[in-house]
């Protein structure tokens, strides 16, 4: 044996040693890798016109972080949430987004209810290869502009109407007036729905843009005319929703017509008022507890109880939830939480694998995914969930139909 | 039928509107075209005087109390914003940075008082009559005549009192004006307090009206700005009748047009009337 490679017990000693520091040094950095937090970022509305989703947004993103990290976190480690205001502007929002993956750290981004910021942050995701959940509802977002990091579990515009346009053809009538806000999520749903309409045989009597921020609607709604209409259909949201409500309701056109509204016509607005009385919509949640189907009510208790919201759907001072939207960052960061204990996630070089084991998932309604079971469609990576059909009755919303996640799907504009 | 019916509909909404617009630019018209001062923040008093119809509404149970209460308390606030800006009134930029930073934050209070959802005020009467079948509340024709009798006591002010005589005096030489005894700085601070208390009334009595917002008034100050600016700074008779212009003008466009179609018609025939007005095609 040659004496360089003759193991004495000195050398042994040594390379004992040696060996227990590796080991102790080793499993320190594991320990660490084990322990540091997985960084979510939240992209929220919290000044400019959606502030009201964005203020539930952060309250629910929280709640659940906190549930998870009082539970043990992900995998074993804690989730540490961050977010920026997108002041509900794109170019604002895109670069916020940046800002959360780049100073801030996000492995994640949980993405804004605007659907402009959603579109200008996709290729922000795309270029960091950063997994983004964008609740915004433009079709494109999943359509032509989606890539394999991008994931919306809600609905988007072309998913409503695709579940939603028989039952108003059926229940409402046929010949619609459709009043639509000037921009991309107004001219897009109604694209969707006028097509529908049209294809079932339907009339479209006429199509009335608003620019956004009018405060007068009166002579919108003056080329309503209700001897050939049968549904004056709504496609507004928050204050030139309220806006346009109160003055049909002053010059009589409730009397005359059914009234549709889209998700965001009554979203976060106090209903209790003579001209909302009878309006008709859709949403993606019941504002009321008492109106969410049995089987998932008291779990919704639960939920309702952790994010700060009362059974009949408001919170602190009175502030009213946004029921169709205000639930998806709790159920994202349930959704992330799923992908990485399946995947064995540890760090973004495991992005495929996680995206693999979200493409195609189905989800059973649970207090992780309180707004009820969905599925994730592998082709575009779009999120279908059931829906409803309500109607302010009394001054509050009341549930007249729950329509099933299948009702929504359409095909697909995207293949990843 | 049809057409007769849009056309007298559009003329009596674009009255009450105009009139309404024309009380809100005719407080900017007293700070910027009278005083020198751009006033960035007048929207947000505008939007302060809805909140605190809603506010006085919610405390009393009525609304009428805040057709005094509003333009009382927006024009306190406005004269405190004078008193702040009163050191740099001279410096234009220095100035509209201090009314921005006003907004900015009367708007940020409202989002933090009465959060982002808009709120709604009910009409204090729900009396209406019929403009050819379609309803038209007798609560805007009363907006319609206070705005008008503002405007009027507004003119007997600017144009029949020592008042008007020494705000313009201030404006043309402010040296001389002192020299010759003008309190000028006391006169400029009732300038920002009438203009204050313009916006106020004018929130106050649109609030029923329309959706609250803390962000409304800086959607209404663009319309208000361009008005003073067409009108003429200081001329608060031509910024009157431009608001009329405008209104009707977008009333009766948006009735037969799409609204972007309406919009650039609506300030092309506005300019157009300021320059036949003015007579030589120059304004004065």
């Amino acid at each position: 044996m040659n004496d360089r490679t003759q193991t004495t017990r000195r050398s042994f000693l040594k390379g004992l040693l040696g060996t227990g520091m590796g080991l102790f040094t080793g499993s320190r950095g594991f320990q660490a890798f084990a322990t540091s937090p997985i960084t979510v970022g939240l992209q929220v509305e919290l000044t400019g016109g959606l502030s009201t989703y964005g203020y539930w947004h952060l309250k629910s993103a929280r709640a659940a972080a906190k549930k998870i990290n009082a539970e043990g976190g992900i995998a074993g480690r804690k989730v540490k949430l961050v977010h920026e205001d997108t002041e509900t502007d794109p170019a604002t929002g895109s670069r916020k987004m940046r800002r959360l993956v780049l100073k801030r750290g996000a492995e994640f981004v949980l993405g804004s209810q605007h659907s402009g910021v959603c579109l200008a942050s996709i290729p922000v995701s795309r270029r960091f290869s950063v997994p983004y959940f964008p609740i915004g509802e433009a079709t494109q977002i999943t359509g032509n502009r989606g890539h394999k990091y991008v994931f919306r579990t809600n609905y988007s515009v072309e998913a409503h109407a695709q579940s939603g346009y028989q039952w108003v053809l059926d229940n409402l009538g046929t010949n619609w007036s459709v009043i639509y806000a000037d921009y991309a999520m107004g001219q897009s749903a109604l694209q969707e729905w006028s097509s529908r309409l049209q294809e079932s045989g339907g009339n479209l009597v006429n199509s009335i843009s608003v620019p956004q921020g009018t405060d007068d609607f009166g002579p919108y709604l003056q080329k309503v005319d209700p001897d050939k209409s049968d549904l004056l259909f709504i496609i507004l949201y928050g204050p030139d929703a309220l806006g346009c409500l109160r003055r049909a309701g002053e010059m009589g056109l409730g009397d005359e017509l059914e009234i549709f509204g889209n998700t965001g016509s009554v979203e976060a607005l106090d209903v209790d008022f003579s001209a909302a009385e009878g309006l008709w919509s859709v949403t993606n949640y019941p504002r009321r507890l008492e109106e969410i189907p049995g089987g998932l009510r008291s779990l919704n208790g639960e939920f309702r109880d952790r994010v700060g919201v009362n059974p009949d759907g408001s919170g602190p001072g009175g502030k009213i939830i946004d029921a169709s939207h205000f639930w998806v960052p709790w159920e994202n960061l349930y959704l992330l939480k799923r992908g990485i204990e399946s995947s064995g996630w540890g760090s973004q070089k495991d992005n495929s694998h996680l995206i693999e084991k979200l493409e195609g998932l189905s989800l059973e309604g649970s207090l992780e995914h309180p707004q009820g079971e969905k599925y994730i469609r592998q082709t575009d990576h779009q999120g279908f969930h059931s829906q409803y059909i309500q109607r302010v009755e009394g001054g509050k919303l009341r549930i007249k139909e729950r329509l099933t996640p299948s009702s929504g799907e359409y095909d697909p504009h995207s293949s990843l | 039928m049809e057409l007769v019916s849009k056309i007298s509909f559009g003329l009596l909404n674009g009255a009450v509107w105009g009139s309404v617009l024309a009380l809100l630019s005719s407080g900017l018209n007293v700070v910027f075209g009278l005083m020198g001062t751009v006033n960035v923040a007048h929207g947000s008093f505008y939007m302060l005087g809805a909140f605190l119809s809603l506010f006085v509404f919610e405390s009393l149970g009525t609304f009428w109390p805040s057709l005094a209460l509003s333009p009382i308390a927006v024009g306190l606030l406005a004269t405190l914003i004078g008193v702040i800006i009163r050191p740099v009134r001279e410096k234009f930029l220095v100035a509209v940075m201090i009314t921005f930073g006003a907004m900015l934050a009367l708007q940020g209070s409202a989002l933090l008082l009465w959060g982002g959802s808009p709120q709604r005020l009910p009409l204090p009467f729900v009396k209406s009559f019929s403009i050819f079948g379609s309803g038209y509340s007798y609560y805007r024709v009363l907006v319609a005549a206070i705005s008008c009798l503002f405007l009027f006591m507004l003119w007997l002010l600017l144009e029949r009192s020592n008042l008007g005589v020494v705000l313009r005096a201030a404006r043309e030489d402010n040296e001389l004006s002192q020299s010759i005894g003008i309190p000028v700085q006391r006169v400029n601070l009732v300038g920002f307090a009438l203009g204050g208390g313009l916006a106020g009334l004018s929130g106050a009595l649109i609030a029923p009206l329309v959706s609250l917002t803390p962000d409304m008034g800086l959607r209404i100050f663009a319309t208000v700005f361009l008005i003073v600016i067409l009108g003429g700074l200081g001329r608060v008779w031509r910024a009157t009748l431009v608001a009329f212009i405008f209104a009707t003008t977008r009333g009766l466009a948006t009735a037969f047009l799409d609204p972007t179609k309406g919009i650039i018609l609506t300030f092309f025939i506005a300019i157009l009337v300021i320059l036949l007005e003015s007579g030589t095609g120059k304004g004065s």
